[in-house]
C-alpha cells in the first residue's frame, strides 16, 4: 500500500515527507526509501574507511590519542 | 520527463546528495520543484545526523592536529564528500584555517557536496578572493547548480567580487537555478547598471532568453525596468529577439507587467516590435496576447489588430 510505503519513508527521514510525494506510486516511494537507506550505509562505510586511512597517515605518536577520542 | 528546468535542477541536486545518477530518480520529475527541494533538505538532515557522534569526535580529534595536517588528511583520506560533511562540525575559524590550505580544486569538489546551510559561518569567514577562486573553478566546470546553492549565503562583498569576475552567460545560468530566488533582486542590485545591457545582449547571443526572462520575473519593478530599458536601448534586433522568445515561451505575463515601468520611448519601441511580430501570430495567439495586454493595464492604448481592436499604439 502506498500509505505504508510513505510511512516507511517517514520513519527513514524522521519527519513527514513533503505532501506532494503522494503523487508517487508505492514502488517509487519504496525505491526512494531504499536509495536513502543505501546512501546512509555507504556514508557509514566510507567514514569508517576514511578514519582508518586518516589514522594510518598521521604521525605515530598522535594515533593513540586520536583513537582514544574517536572511540 | 518534466521539462521544468527547476524540477530538473532539483532532481539533479537530490541525485548528487544520494550518490546516484539523476536518471535513477526520473520518477521524481512528476513532482513540484519545491517538494523535491524539501525532500533533499530532509535527506541532507538525515545524512548529517546519522553520523553526528563520529563527526563530532572527528572535529574534536582534529584539534590535536595542525591545520596543515587536517588539510592533508581531508584530501588523502576523507575525500571531498566526507570532508564536506565533517566541515559542518568543525569550529568555524578552524575550518577556515584548514580551508585556506586546501587547493582550489578540492575546495570546489567540497562545495559540490556541501550543504550551505551548515557552513554559513565558514563561508562568511573566507576572504572574498578565496571565494572568487572557488567560483571560478566551479564556472570552469559549468557547476551552475552548486554556485546557485551558495549564492544566497554570500555576504555582499564576496557577492560583488564574484559577480565582477563571472561572465554574463554564467550569471544568467546561475540565476536560473539559484536556490534562494527571493535573493535575486538583492543580488542583481549589486550588478552595475552599465552591465545590464551586456546581460541582455548575452541573453540573445547565447540563446538564454528563458533564463533572462525568468530572472525578469523574479526582480522588483525598478530592476525589471532597468533591464528592459537596457534591452530597448540596444536596437531592434535585440528587442525583436526578446519578443520572439516571449512569444515562443508564452511569457507575456512576465514581460507586459514589467513593461509598464519602462521609459516611454523604450516602451514605444517595444510596441513597435510587437506590432511587427503580430502577422506571425495565429489568431489564438493574438487573442491570448490581447488578454495579457489588457490584464497588464495597457487596455487604453495597446489594441491588437485581428482581435476586435484597432492598431497597436502605446
Amino acid at each position: 500500500m502506498q500509505h505504508d510505503a510513505l510511512q516507511k519513508l517517514e520513519e527513514q527521514l524522521g519527519v513527514r515527507p513533503p505532501e506532494g510525494l503522494a503523487a508517487l506510486n508505492e514502488s517509487e516511494v519504496r525505491a526512494l526509501a531504499e536509495v536513502i537507506r543505501e546512501a546512509l550505509d555507504q556514508q557509514s562505510a566510507a567514514l569508517t574507511t576514511a578514519i582508518e586511512g586518516a589514522l594510518a597517515r598521521l604521525p605515530r605518536p598522535l594515533r593513540g590519542p586520536i583513537r582514544g577520542i574517536l572511540r | 520527463m518534466n521539462n521544468d528546468p527547476q524540477v530538473r535542477a532539483e532532481v539533479l541536486k537530490l541525485a548528487r546528495l544520494l550518490g546516484r545518477n539523476a536518471d535513477e530518480l526520473a520518477y521524481l520529475h512528476r513532482l513540484r520543484a519545491d517538494d523535491i527541494r524539501r525532500l533533499r533538505e530532509q535527506a541532507t538532515d538525515v545524512l548529517f545526523e546519522a553520523e553526528r557522534r563520529r563527526m563530532q569526535r572527528l572535529a574534536l580529534a582534529s584539534r590535536l592536529l595542525t591545520p596543515a595536517l587536517v588539510a592533508m588528511v581531508a584530501q588523502r583520506a576523507f575525500g571531498p564528500l566526507l570532508a564536506a560533511r565533517v566541515a559542518g562540525y568543525l569550529d568555524t575559524s578552524r575550518a577556515a584555517e584548514v580551508a585556506r590550505r586546501l587547493p582550489v580544486s578540492f575546495r570546489a569538489d567540497m562545495a559540490v557536496e556541501m550543504d550551505p546551510r551548515r557552513v554559513i559561518g565558514l563561508v562568511s569567514q573566507l576572504p572574498a578572493e578565496g571565494i572568487v577562486g572557488v567560483a571560478r573553478e566551479l564556472r570552469r566546470r559549468d557547476e551552475f547548480v552548486t554556485m546557485g546553492r551558495f549564492a544566497g549565503h554570500l555576504a555582499d562583498d564576496a557577492l560583488r567580487a564574484v559577480l565582477a569576475d563571472l561572465d554574463d552567460e554564467a550569471l544568467l545560468r546561475v540565476a536560473f537555478v539559484i536556490e534562494d530566488r527571493d535573493r535575486l533582486d538583492h543580488i542583481f542590485g549589486l550588478v552595475p547598471v552599465a552591465r545590464l545591457a551586456s546581460l541582455m545582449r548575452t541573453a540573445m547571443d547565447a540563446r538564454l532568453w528563458s533564463e533572462a526572462l525568468d530572472l525578469l520575473g523574479c526582480l522588483g519593478e525598478p530592476l525589471r525596468a532597468e533591464l528592459l530599458n537596457a534591452a530597448a536601448d540596444q536596437g531592434d534586433d535585440l528587442l525583436s529577439s526578446m519578443v520572439g522568445a516571449v512569444c515562443d515561451h508564452n511569457l507575456w505575463g512576465v514581460l507586459l507587467p514589467a513593461a509598464r515601468a519602462m521609459r516611454e520611448e523604450s516602451r514605444a519601441r517595444l510596441a513597435e516590435r510587437l506590432a511587427a511580430m503580430l502577422p506571425q501570430l495565429t489568431a489564438t495567439q493574438r487573442e491570448g496576447l490581447a488578454l495579457e495586454v489588457q490584464s497588464a493595464g495597457f487596455a487604453a492604448g495597446w489594441a491588437i489588430p485581428g482581435a476586435g481592436h484597432g492598431g497597436l499604439d502605446p
